[in-house]
């Protein structure tokens, strides 16, 4: 599809103003005024709103990371930058960082590897594969403090399936949710668990969408499945594996439900992610100044990750290069 | 060519495993919801016998004495309410967006659009403050002010990839038959994006209906919650819970949602992916 | 290089429709074979047959003396140009073309050798770092020539490699690929819809029709003989006159009537076609090209015939004139005449019809620039008999065709 010049600046039906100087001057069926007044009635409702609730709230909140909240006396103090010096030299928020981007980054690339593993095998002619994408698609609508209670029943340590299982195949006991070490990475599967459907849709209708003479083309050229498959259309399926990846690393990034409902932070801070430190300071501690600058240094970082989804992804009038 | 047989048995197979483990999970807390404490601790692994009499002692203690339809209504005027309001001011939003260029209308759209990916827990607190002090904490609309909020970038993203998709010259003419703006959008154009409003409807309603942190903060009057709110307090992992009754809350939240999507799946799909495929 | 041999193939859909029936025919060492007839036809399905694109229902195809039935493409050692080119969009020109060597493991300098000179035979040299998105269309369709000759295959397989091109362009590269070929000499086959590539590309011919071969002969063959009433329709543009005649015999030798008017068969021409003596007293199909008729102001009086008619239209193309004349007699409207006609133009079937109730028929005509008739005018056509094709109504069949 061609990009159609989108400007209202360009030249439209001449409508006969004949008194008009011939310069090259737009003409519209719309005054400038009508047009600004139009977009006015359009946007200003929802630019309004979120003004409101979210660019106030995002601005306040870096206002209150400055402060410290008392509440014996409900008052807010202004403390400057101490609450980010405590956060940088605290232990727990280092704790709490290589958490986040442990969930983050090997989360993410657990969820793409499968994800276009997925993509791949659902590929083919296969009886009942309908019915089994659509019950794919199902762990990402669920509720994640419900998942967490799924995961938790069945990693449960007594009566649990999944240790059951374990047992009888001669594992023996593992400590998926008690162990402080293992505990992190019990999370990244359910995270995954939860989210690989995500990128697997994303990139499975990328794949049905790439044109299939490309690939018989290659065929005949020679080359059999697997070079077919390393050499047209993983490159050729790139630009969604990485708008995926981008796009779940930013959500991974701030996991909160999944946390609370699965592992509450623990055991002993094992699983908290800045998410969860930002809400137990503030709802559990009630240190909303502190909860704000923990918070904010996920603004930030979200921010940075938001930049780059945007260069990667041309979020609009897309780039149809292909 | 029989190793094209033992690949299509492996695929089958393999295709079984794919089923088992994307559905396991729930399955497995919606046979827990069907047995008894004792039975849960004891039967390991649980078998298939089910007693209804336990089934509907576990449902009832949890939509009678639990109060769970009024979460149930909570949840449902919550979403309702927040999911339409986002609509009505992010649609015209995107179709702004998608058709008038303006000074900087790529750096709004881009702003919008970003805070999608604000992490709540930064405007959770402000926001509360911010709901107390107008009086509206514990209240419906409490919650679903601060919703309309974050279903809207996700409203404008979405609908204007679907506006985008609409030649302009529907557009250019109807202004030729002259009509404004606005009425472009709502007599011409809305009939067309109907597939776009049913996508963004379907992830605000699945958002907003799942949104509990935010929610935490402003309610804390026990009829005023919403479903994952309620639940978040007999689920956590802090206090010992009886599991059956736990599982019970866990299908009994997630049911409705579930409902809900497999009357609206193939719009679950088109909106992940509206995205992505138009690259 | 190979031959390749249908032997009564055969394609059946899994919902039953048919695409190909009995195809059997087979292709010289170093031919350029064209598949051609209209959209459905099963051109196109035959040719992914041979290369295994498509399941073969029926019968067998060999390469060489290879059965190659079930053979995966890639076993086949063939190349294909596709109608949409089918390029790699990710990779340079280059790299498009250098695909398929690297697949097999071809030493890398020997890529760069084989791609840079297969390149040069198609002009290509100064696009090779190039991606097919900067290309233009023209471009596009020599670098998926470029990936087929470099592979040195056994066969090249060619799906209308240029009906995505604008008419000028076309014509050029009509000529470019059948030089290529004739520099490369690989067994060809190639498929289209477009007769006058057909003949002026071919080795030989192959028309097909609803999944049957209709007549495989050179192109010059098919112009003069064509055996039946599909394959004199569609080859030569404008269409062969169609009209119906009662066949009479009079002392002095054959002859058709038309309408009210006569036409002598010259007796060569009967000698020829002994089997015209079954048609004797009854009706039969007459056919004769618009370049054998002529304005008869004009033209020279030996072997000739003469119609006349009244002048509808005309068209002045600068070398010739069009003319559109109507004459009195019933227009040939047999299934396979429709089924020509339905390719070009529906509409032309209605204007067949309307024409047939009232029983006037439109010859096409293509005269001397020189020649004065204009619409409306009275004229007479001079007829070259020793032209005249003869058709069985009920058969479609040519008279006197001869399987050869």
């Amino acid at each position: 599809m061609p990009d159609i010049s989108s400007s209202d600046e360009r030249p439209e039906v001449a409508t006969a103003v004949a008194s008009e100087p011939v310069v090259n001057r737009p003409k519209r069926l719309a005054s400038p005024t009508q047009r600004r007044g139009e977009t006015l009635l359009l946007l200003g409702p929802c630019a309004l709103y979120l003004i409101v609730f979210s660019v106030y709230p995002l601005v306040a909140s870096l206002g209150r990371s400055f402060m410290d909240y008392n509440q014996r006396e409900n008052t807010w103090t202004w403390v400057g930058f101490r609450n980010y010096s405590e956060l940088f030299h605290s232990h727990e928020f280092a704790n709490t960082v290589q958490n986040t981007l442990t969930l983050t980054f090997a989360g993410v690339a657990i969820q793409v590897v499968l994800g276009t593993a997925l993509a791949l095998f659902f590929n083919q002619q296969l009886r009942g594969a309908t019915i089994v994408r659509g019950i794919i698609v199902l762990p990402m609508l669920l509720t994640p403090i419900v998942v967490g209670l799924m995961w938790r029943a069945l990693l449960n340590p007594e009566w649990g399936l999944l240790n059951w299982v374990g047992i009888k195949l001669g594992f023996g006991y593992i400590g998926w949710l008690s162990d402080p070490s293992l505990a992190i990475w019990t999370l990244v599967i359910v995270d995954s668990w939860q989210w690989t459907p995500f990128v697997f849709v994303i990139v499975y209708a990328r794949l049905q969408a790439l044109p299939h003479e490309v690939f018989e083309a290659g065929s005949v050229d020679g080359a059999n499945w697997f070079q077919r498959t390393l050499y047209l259309t993983l490159p050729l399926l790139m630009p969604a594996i990485v708008f995926a990846a981008v796009f779940r690393a930013i959500d991974a990034f701030r996991t909160f439900d999944l946390v609370y409902g699965l592992t509450n932070g623990g055991p002993v801070q094992a699983t908290s992610t800045l998410s969860f430190e930002a809400f137990q300071n503030g709802f559990e501690f009630q240190r909303y100044g502190y909860a704000s600058a923990v918070s904010y240094v996920m603004v930030i970082a979200a921010a940075v990750g938001i930049t780059v989804l945007f260069k990667v992804v041309k979020v609009r009038r897309v780039d149809l290069a292909t | 060519m029989s190793t094209r047989v033992f690949g299509r048995i492996v695929s089958y197979i393999v295709l079984v495993l794919i089923a088992i483990i994307g559905a396991a999970p729930f399955i497995y807390l919606l046979i827990l919801s069907f047995k008894s404490r004792l039975d849960i601790i004891i039967e390991v692994p649980p078998t298939l016998h089910f007693n209804w009499a336990t089934i509907k002692e576990n449902y009832s203690t949890v939509i009678d004495e639990g109060h769970y339809l009024t979460y149930v209504k909570n949840s449902i005027i919550v979403t309702g309410i927040a999911t339409t309001i986002g609509l009505v001011l992010g649609v015209p939003a995107a179709y702004a967006f998608s058709r008038l260029r303006f000074r900087g209308s790529d750096t709004w759209s881009s702003t919008i659009l970003s805070f999608r990916f604000m992490p709540p827990v930064a405007v959770a607190i402000p926001i509360f403050l911010m709901i107390h002090w107008v009086g509206l904490a514990n209240t419906a609309t409490g919650l679903i002010l601060p919703y309309i909020a974050f279903t809207l970038p996700l409203v404008v993203w979405i609908m204007i990839g679907f506006f985008d998709e609409i030649p302009r010259e529907i557009d250019e003419a109807a202004m030729i038959d002259g009509l404004t703006r606005p009425q472009i959008l709502f007599k011409v154009l809305l009939p067309l994006v109907r597939p776009g409003i049913i996508v963004a409807a379907t992830f605000g309603v699945i958002f907003i209906w799942n949104e509990f942190l935010v929610g935490l903060y402003i309610i804390s009057q026990q009829d005023k919650e919403t479903i994952p709110i309620a639940a978040s307090s007999l689920l956590t992992v802090e206090s010992p819970i009886e599991w059956n009754i736990a599982a019970t809350v866990g299908i009994l939240t997630v049911i409705p949602i579930l409902l809900f999507s497999i009357v609206v799946q193939r719009y679950i799909v088109r909106g992940i992916t509206a995205g992505a495929v138009r690259q | 290089m190979a031959t390749v041999s249908f032997s009564s193939i055969g394609k059946v859909y899994g919902d039953g429709t048919r695409a190909l029936a009995g195809l059997s025919l087979d292709v010289v060492d170093g031919e350029f074979m064209i598949f051609v007839g209209p959209s459905g036809c099963g051109k196109t399905t035959a040719l992914r047959m041979v290369a295994g694109l498509e399941d073969i229902t029926e019968g067998e195809i060999r390469i060489g003396d290879r059965v190659v039935n079930g053979l995966h493409p890639r076993k086949r050692d063939i190349a294909m140009v596709f109608q949409n080119y089918a390029l790699y969009p990710h990779m340079t020109v280059f790299k498009n073309i250098a695909f398929a060597l690297k697949v097999r493991k071809v030493p890398p300098a020997e890529i760069r050798q084989r791609v840079e000179s297969a390149a040069k035979i198609l002009g290509l040299s100064d696009e090779l770092e190039r991606k097919p998105g900067q290309l233009s269309g023209g471009q596009r369709q020599r670098v998926a020539m470029g990936r087929a000759i470099v592979r040195d295959p056994q066969v090249f397989l060619m799906d209308e490699p240029l009906s995505n091109l604008d008419a000028k362009l076309r014509s050029q590269m009509r000529a470019e690929i059948a030089r290529v070929q004739r520099e490369v000499g690989a067994t060809t086959i190639y498929v289209t819809h477009d007769q006058v590539e057909a003949m002026t590309m071919g080795d030989r011919v192959a028309v097909l029709r609803k999944g049957e071969l209709q007549q495989v002969a050179e192109p010059q063959q098919l112009y003069e003989h064509p055996a039946n009433l599909f394959v004199a329709s569609f080859i030569g543009s404008p269409e062969m006159n169609l009209v119906v005649a009662k066949l009479e015999q009079t002392d002095r030798g054959l002859r058709c009537q038309v309408g009210k008017q006569v036409l002598e068969i010259p007796a060569e021409l009967a000698r020829s076609r002994p089997e015209l003596e079954r048609y004797v007293g009854r009706t039969l199909g007459i056919g004769v090209r618009p370049e054998h008729l002529e304005d008869a102001a004009l033209a020279p009086a030996a072997s000739i015939g003469r119609l006349h008619g009244r002048v509808v239209t005309t068209e002045l193309l600068g070398s010739e004139l069009l003319a559109h004349v109507e004459i009195e007699g019933k227009p040939v409207l047999t299934d396979e005449v429709r089924e020509v006609l339905a390719d070009v133009d529906s509409t032309r079937i209605t204007d067949l019809e309307a024409e047939a109730r009232d029983l006037r028929s439109i010859f096409i005509g293509r005269f001397d620039p020189a020649s004065r008739a204009r619409a409306g005018d009275d004229v007479e056509i001079a007829v070259d008999l020793r032209r005249l094709h003869f058709f069985d109504l009920d058969t479609e069949a040519a008279v006197g065709w001869d399987a050869q």
